[in-house]
């Protein structure tokens, strides 16, 4: 199948014809102008830092997997830890009740 | 801003410079003599420090230290990543100091119980899948508009003629397109579909999209929940119908409403399944059935009290006050 533009895009229209050039204080408070979407909040957010951390994570993982290709139970091991970072950072970070 | 001497329990508040509703509800705070810390955390690198050892890790913010057993609510507004700082012309040793900072910021909330977040990212996050959304309400008791996601334009035409013409496109995750030139920016607010609009498609959709069955002139509510408060606003528009965000909500008519019981504790019962302690819901009456669209689980609302009549700071200052108590 050939790849075809996205059905939602024809109906997109400029953000200026909706967003005031200097947005008053309220406007920024509406779910107009704050693109409310969580999702996206959290990628552009602090811990949106997570896929950079991630992937450095990741990197860090595969030179103990190369430098130490050992025990099952290091093996086991390794495996956790790709799994762990694989995971949202925060998704294992809270471990205090 | 508060001022709390070490070891008092405190608010944490963690978003950006710019976030006009944190401004909003950190007035509210001082009033109710509150005591709070407020994080931009894009300035964390120049405005705040870490400092920790095997016995205590704290964090520093301008004359305020804490640690994490201080801090009795966390509230997770719009924090943006830390901005590298200036300390090289290597971008690489930039990037790798903002890294540094986020990492022992996260080490520093990470000893934080998930609990006493409003709302936590990770719970914020398990709560965001949109189509995740309408199943779990649907399976609550809620009534969602009929809907079906599909990449297929014969999918969508069926729906269509299934729909008699009624059908309204909805992105899945964020209808704003951000461009290398923010005059270039679009968005994509709530459409409603044509058979001209399917007819010039082609076979694929091109990815999976959204559509529901439109509910004709329908009243939106927005119900803001803060732990156990309920605050419901009715919003109407004369001259839009599918979408009243568009022009800035301009012209909306705002009128605080009061939800059924049974409703309200379906809703409390969404939010609880996600263990959030706050969410903003969209839901439409219409013909006498409330149906639930989606929920934000970190929506704005500070612009309902200023226009829609509400209170919802209230409920923040009273959660706020009873974790104090609490911890």
């Amino acid at each position: 199948m050939s790849a075809a533009s996205p059905f939602l895009l024809r109906y997109q229209e400029p953000s200026s014809a909706t967003e005031v050039a200097e947005p008053s204080t309220l406007a920024t408070m509406t779910k107009t102008t704050d693109r409310e979407s969580p999702d996206q909040d959290l990628h552009a957010g602090l811990f949106g830092g997570t896929q950079t951390v991630t992937k450095a994570r990741e990197a860090t993982d595969q030179d103990v997997s190369r430098i130490s290709a050992g025990t099952s139970t290091h093996t086991d091991s390794r495996e956790q830890t790709d799994t762990d970072a694989s995971q949202p950072a925060w998704a294992i970070l809270p471990r205090a009740t | 801003m508060g001022d709390p001497a070490q070891g008092y329990v405190t608010v944490l508040v963690l978003t950006n410079h710019e976030d006009a509703t944190a401004n909003f509800l950190c007035r509210r705070l001082d009033e109710a003599a509150l005591n709070y810390i407020r994080l931009d955390t894009e300035a964390a690198a120049t405005a705040c420090w870490v400092e920790g050892s095997p016995e205590k890790l704290h964090l520093g913010i301008g004359m305020s230290t804490v640690a994490p057993n201080d801090l009795s609510t966390v509230w997770f507004r719009r924090p943006k990543p830390v901005k590298p700082p200036q300390i090289s012309t290597d971008d690489a040793a930039n990037t790798f100091s903002s890294g540094e900072w986020t990492a022992a910021l996260e080490g520093f909330l990470g000893q934080i119980p998930p609990a006493q977040w409003m709302n936590h990212p990770a719970r914020i996050m398990g709560a965001s899948s949109k189509l995740e959304q309408l199943a779990r309400a649907r399976g609550i008791g809620l009534s969602v508009p009929d809907w079906i996601c599909s990449v297929s334009t014969e999918s969508a035409r069926r729906f269509f003629e299934r729909c008699a013409g009624n059908v309204v496109a909805n992105p899945l995750l964020s209808g704003y397109l951000e461009r290398s030139a923010p005059s270039d920016d679009s968005v994509i607010y709530t459409s409603r579909v044509s058979a001209l609009d399917l007819d010039q498609q082609g076979p694929s959709l091109g990815a999976p999209t959204l559509l529901q069955k439109r509910l004709i002139r329908g009243l939106d509510v927005r119900v803001t929940i803060v732990d156990d408060a309920v605050h419901a606003v009715a919003m109407r528009r004369a001259d839009e119908e599918v979408d009243i965000r568009r022009d800035n909500m301009d012209g909306v008519e705002y009128s605080p409403i009061l939800l059924p019981e049974g409703l309200t504790r379906k809703l409390k019962r969404l939010v609880g399944t996600y263990a959030l302690r706050f969410a903003a819901i969209d839901l439409m009456l219409h013909e006498g059935t409330w149906y639930f669209l989606e929920v934000n689980p970190n929506g704005q609302w500070a612009w309902l009290d200023l226009l829609g009549g509400a209170s919802i700071h209230e409920s923040f200052v009273q959660a706020f006050t009873k974790g104090m108590e609490s911890t």
